[in-house]
């Protein structure tokens, strides 16, 4: 964990919701009572139909990933180059939205599209954890 | 609906550089680069700053203050302005703000506006990746940044290694793009590259997010460039070679479902509205004139604009020559890719100011022949989980409106 890093503001309200539920291992997700769609990444209102009725869902954490990408160069965010090579992708959770988030626990070369994940909180504060993905263990 | 009043009268476009400690390519700040574009623009009209009654400004991606327009407006030296359009579109802006500022031509407010966007990605003496600056609040610093997604590369990256699980590999195809762009740029003397490079050069490059590399990403120039709109009773008492708008059309954050495609956008909605407008549809074009910060994202409207279906652009690519001389001439001055992107307030009017260049017939050595008609596009703005998000599409045409 490097101090420059990009962290969430954790002072915005509904951020702080999702933010402070990670930092448990909990990784939460919206769902709109009214619409019943889900929605990610986290707002005050369901961007589907307008309601302001949007509760918060616990994810079981299970997805797959939808697509990904293996960084070899830091071109915008430079604290990240000591990271090279490693995977950025957007995972689709069971529950049918799609995170951006890191894979772990493997090597880049073994990530494709389409592998099962599951989230491995990952902590980079004393109360700040980030949900990442690792391959799963049960198939 | 044509734009009845109002023609493009002038152009202009500054060298580009890169300048570097290690090299003396010229730098100047990024105040000079919109003076320079905007005197080589209204000597390309015949006209002076004086004369000029309406300002656009494409925003740039370098840092500038909130009320930056207004300062550039004072800083350039124009008076009594009658009408300031700006546009924060991202890479794209080029033709919403020309077909923007024609709206105040159309309405009668003024009888011209220069059209101006410029960029300074490139300091001297600092590297890259301080070119877009981050925004304090909203979903990227919440739900991106903190994951190391790396702007655009990644994000065009997501979507090509989507796109090509779906429908099959383009790495071919899109070298072949590439190469011919290299070609029209040393057929450009404006344009920053001026050595061709082989397939094997653009596949064998430098990889930075996979499947991304080297020679799929733009490359950053300093630069400036004009647009000027002109009624078209002032541009009759002018000496120029008038280019007119026949239709055009935008679309921004096209979709919102979260089933959405990462490699989908939302340029065939764009398209439908400047087809629409025009009475034309894709097989009227002389030449193509595509925003391009990578090579995929050319394929995606290729496929988007109707030249191919989905899944099929590559093939149209193998089956096309795509050089300024072939069946679809594409980019004949290089492209972003090879004549450079100033930021984003420069980008898209590469290929606004080469599509008039094209139909003045100033083409020199890369001249599509008989060029009567072309598209132009700007794309922009990646979003949450999905592609580039606003979208342009202008039909430009040789002459008078109709
Ligand atoms: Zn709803």
């Amino acid at each position: 964990m490097t101090a420059d890093r990009p962290l969430p503001d954790r002072d915005a309200t509904v951020d702080a919701q999702f933010w402070a539920a990670a930092s448990e291992g909990r990784l939460l997700v919206q769902e709109c009572p009214d619409c019943e769609n889900r929605q990610f990444f986290p707002r005050e209102w369901c961007h589907f139909c307008g309601s302001e009725a949007v509760e918060w869902v616990e994810s079981e954490g299970s997805g797959h990933v939808h697509t990904y990408t293996v960084i070899r160069r830091a071109t915008e965010l430079p604290a990240f180059a000591e990271d090279v090579p490693y995977v950025v992708a957007y995972v689709e959770l069971d529950e049918g939205v799609r995170v951006c988030s890191n894979v772990v626990g493997c090597a880049p070369a073994a990530v494709e599209i389409g592998l099962p994940v599951e989230v491995a909180f990952d902590r980079v504060t004393e109360d700040l954890a980030l949900p990442k993905f690792r391959p799963s263990e049960e198939e | 609906m044509v734009l009845e009043d109002t023609v493009i009268a002038g152009v202009g476009e500054t060298a580009k550089s890169r300048p570097s400690e290690r090299n003396d390519q010229p730098y100047h700040t990024l105040e000079e680069y919109f003076w320079r574009a905007a005197r080589e623009t209204l000597a390309d009209a015949g006209l002076a700053f004086t004369e000029i009654d309406g300002l656009g400004v494409a925003r740039p991606s370098v840092e500038t203050p909130y009320r930056y327009p207004m300062m550039l407006a004072e800083t350039l030296g124009f008076e009594d302005l009658a009408w300031v359009t700006v546009t924060d579109h991202c890479g794209g802006q080029a033709v919403p703000l020309v077909t923007q500022a024609a709206q105040a031509i159309e309405s009668g407010v003024v009888d011209s506006i220069l059209c101006l966007g410029a960029g300074t990605p490139k300091h001297p003496e600092k590297g890259s990746g301080e070119v877009f600056p981050r925004d304090p609040r909203g979903f990227d610093r919440e739900y991106v940044a903190p994951f190391g997604m790396q702007g655009a590369n990644a994000l065009l990256a997501l979507a090509q290694q989507r796109y090509t699980h779906e429908y099959g590999p383009v790495r071919d195809q899109l070298a072949e793009v590439y190469v011919t762009q290299r070609d029209h740029a040393t057929r450009n003397p404006l344009a920053y590259f001026d050595e061709p490079v082989t397939a094997e050069e653009y596949k064998n490059s430098e990889p930075i997010a996979d499947p991304i590399r080297l020679f799929d990403c733009v490359v950053p120039v300093n630069a400036g460039f004009g647009v000027l709109l002109a009624s078209t009773d002032l541009a009759g008492e002018l000496d120029v070679d008038p280019v007119s708008i026949r239709g055009f059309g935008h679309s921004y954050n096209p979709e919102v479902a979260q089933q959405r495609t990462f490699y989908g956008m939302g340029i065939e909605a764009a398209a439908e509205r400047a087809y629409g407008m025009a009475g034309l549809g894709p097989g009227e074009m002389d030449f193509l004139q595509l925003y391009d910060d990578y090579p995929i994202v050319e394929l995606f409207q290729l496929e988007e604009l109707g030249y191919a279906a989905r899944g099929e652009g590559a093939d149209f690519v193998a089956e096309t020559d795509l050089s300024y001389a072939g069946d679809l001439p594409l980019n004949t001055g290089g492209g972003q890719l090879c004549v450079g992107q100033a930021g984003v307030g420069g980008a898209a009017f590469v290929q606004v100011v080469e599509a008039v260049r094209q139909l003045r017939g100033e083409g020199g050595r890369r001249q599509v022949p008989g060029a009567e008609r072309g598209l132009v596009t700007g794309v922009g703005a990646g979003q949450y989980g999905k592609n580039l998000t606003a979208h342009s599409v202008g039909i430009l045409e040789r002459g008078w409106p109709a």
